[in-house]
């Protein structure tokens, strides 16, 4: 990966906010991301830690009010799009920037033909005739492996299976060839079969068309198949980011340690799943200091005071600690 | 559309429709006495004799002198030449042709209101919801717990106490002779039309408010739906989300409870018409009501029975051209 070229992508300092009546939600705390042309940058993190509202934010799809959004920059492929107008916004989204949602089944309308919604792509974005998008829809369906794809072409979204919609999605997110990807958890609703042929398409894809993608994800498994560097996100903030292999090979955020270890081995006798303790804390009520420390074994006094800094350990890669740790022994 | 669901569709609604019949016909003969001691008292100076026979051309009058089933066939044989029945006002008058002459002023009425409801109700739901928290929306918010607080028949009264008497805006009470002298001169409709706004104005003030309610509350939580964000990500713009993505799915229950309320717009307005002393069919039903007019009773019953289960026959038929997913028997392909 070459880092010299500059970032498609560009986001620094992106804050979200809910004001709400029983108080403030701080969704995203000031976050770092740097994506480059045909890299894929994994969000990992726990339900509720801000991975999806961090993606609905680039693209401008947060409903605002109730949201509140800042950021010291947000660019994206020279655009600001924190300064953008809702019409340039309409011309961006869909032709080069594009999201993949999670459970395909709602993220289609239910009394459209999967055909229609397809089209309705390449007629905005495309320049083409009616019939011009027809056929590329169908064209674009077959690409994703959709059989007989002329006749699904006219099927309503209920009548597809789970991997079939997930299919039609992705389809739909690669259709005009946009330059950015955002996958929101794309094989979460999907069973383990059907997830890896639909991550193996998202991967043909995406290294066919050189295209950069964001996959924010819970599952680690996903990461590994798929990514090249990884943002370890904990309750709003980014608390590790590394290369996925240095990453996989020697985390060095307590968080990032036990999401690793609690992924089932095979080849390990364990009896019982490996957990980290307690939970995501409330994101109304945070905990003074580092907001992982109530979790933490590696937990201090300083832990309980301060919130660390993000600080660069080496190139590429970044660490929220007080206490980073390297193969279990402290730096 | 499939059609196998159309023809199971319109079957199941004749299958009830036999059972109203049925209900429609029994239910009047439990409990009545011999409508012959009904509508003919005997009188102090008529002999046993002389009764009798009066009684026994009364019994063949209405047709009560065969055994109960065969007054049922000849019951339904009657319906299927579409013949209701003879009513016992003065004259002998056809069932069908009492409610043929009613029935257009009350739908004058009715399907103006339905119209205006259902139309101005939808914008202004559409729009609050377009633009939630701002006054329209708080407005309409406000009007509902008041339109449900005064229901039409006192929003009536009010307006027949001022727009009517006391500032004469509009005539209070409808003259008698606007039925009998309707001739289809444009002064006679400019006559109907403004007798007509009174009631009207009553009726759809509830009506536009409800539509506008489930309007709004469906647009909303359809836009929160998440095929609406991706219609969004896809870079479509606002309008054409609106109409194409959130307004379709949102319309779907509004159709239905339009359905529903097809059987109100013939017996729905009882009241505002007797306020107003509009010559419909709630007067009609009113004054066979206070009359013991059972064939004529029975007649308005089953016609509005029929028109309910027509209305909901062609609820369901619309749901099933506008939601994809309602197939044959309410399963999925």
């Amino acid at each position: 990966m070459s880092n010299s070229q500059a970032p498609l992508l560009n986001i620094r300092n992106l804050k979200v906010v809910f004001p709400s009546e029983m108080g403030i939600v701080r969704a995203v705390e000031g976050i770092d991301l740097a994506v480059h042309p045909g890299e894929c940058a994994a969000i990992v993190g726990e339900s509720g830690c801000g991975k999806s509202v961090t993606s609905l934010a680039i693209m401008r799809l947060l409903n605002s009010p109730p949201a509140l959004i800042q950021a010291d920059e947000m660019t994206f492929d020279g655009h600001d799009l924190m300064h953008m107008e809702e019409n340039a916004l309409c011309e961006l989204r869909g032709r080069d920037m594009c999201m993949i949602f999670q459970d395909a089944l709602t993220a289609l309308n239910p009394v459209m033909t999967v055909g229609r919604q397809m089209d309705e792509i390449f007629l905005r974005h495309g320049k083409m005739s009616k019939k011009e998008a027809k056929a590329a829809s169908i064209q674009a369906l077959s690409l994703v492996g959709v059989p007989s794809p002329e006749r699904r072409y006219h099927d309503y979204p209920h009548q597809l299976s789970g991997g079939m919609r997930q299919r039609v999605l992705i389809a739909m997110a690669f259709a005009v060839k946009p330059k950015l990807i955002i996958a929101d958890e794309p094989t979460t609703a999907l069973d383990v079969t059907i997830q890896a042929q639909v991550l193996d398409l998202l991967k043909k894809l995406q290294k066919e068309h050189g295209t950069a993608l964001i996959l924010i994800t819970h599952d680690l498994s996903v990461v590994a198949h798929m990514a090249d560097t990884v943002h370890v996100m904990y309750s709003g903030k980014i608390v590790e980011e590394a290369p996925l292999r240095k990453l996989f090979k020697a985390p060095c955020h307590p968080y990032t340690q036990g999401l690793l270890a609690s992924v089932p081995k095979l080849d390990a006798c364990t009896t019982r799943f490996v957990q980290i303790p307690d939970q995501v804390p409330n994101p109304m009520h945070k905990p003074a200091g580092c907001y992982f420390h109530p979790r933490c074994s590696y937990c201090t006094k300083e832990c309980q005071e301060s919130m660390p800094r993000l600080i660069e350990l080496e190139a590429g890669r970044k660490i929220r600690c007080h206490h980073p740790q390297k193969e279990g022994q402290s730096i | 559309m499939n059609k196998g669901y159309v023809v199971k569709r319109i079957l199941y609604t004749i299958f009830i429709f036999l059972i109203v019949t049925t209900l429609n016909f029994f239910i009047p003969r439990i409990g009545v006495e011999d409508p012959a001691e009904r509508y003919y008292p005997p009188q102090g100076n008529m002999s046993d004799l002389e009764y009798n026979i009066i009684k026994q051309m009364t019994r063949k009058q209405y047709g009560f002198d065969v055994s109960t089933w065969e007054q049922y066939m000849r019951y339904l044989n009657n319906l299927v030449h579409g013949d209701l029945g003879t009513s016992l006002q003065a004259g002998s008058p056809k069932v069908v042709d009492l409610i043929a002459d009613r029935l257009p002023w009350t739908l004058v009425l009715s399907v103006t209101n339905m119209f205006i409801s259902v139309l101005f109700g939808m914008l202004y739901g559409t729009y609050a919801a377009w633009h939630r928290g701002k006054w329209a929306d708080r407005l309409l918010m406000n009007a509902s717990t008041i339109t449900t607080a005064l229901p039409a028949f006192f929003l009536a009264l009010l307006f027949s106490l001022y727009m009517g008497f006391e500032w004469e805006w509009f005539p209070a009470y409808t003259d008698p002779s606007l039925v009998s002298s309707f001739d289809w001169s444009a002064q006679a409709i400019r006559k109907v039309a403004q007798n007509a706004a009174l009631p009207i104005i009553a009726m759809s003030i509830g009506g536009i408010v409800s539509y506008a309610q489930s309007t709004r509350n469906s647009v909303i939580a359809v836009s929160n739906e998440d095929y609406v964000v991706t219609a969004r990500a896809k870079g479509l713009t606002t309008r054409t989300v609106m109409y194409k993505h959130v307004l379709r799915n949102a319309l779907l229950p509004i159709v239905t409870s339009l359905g529903m309320s097809v059987s109100g717009l013939i017996g729905g307005s009882v009241v505002i018409e007797q306020i107003f002393n509009w010559n419909g069919m709630g007067t009609l039903f009113l004054t066979a009501n206070n009359t013991n007019d059972y064939p004529l009773m029975m007649g308005i019953m089953l016609f509005l029975s029929g028109v309910a289960l027509l209305g909901n026959l062609i609820t369901d038929l619309c749901y099933s051209l506008l939601d994809p997913r309602v197939t044959v028997g309410g399963g999925r392909r």
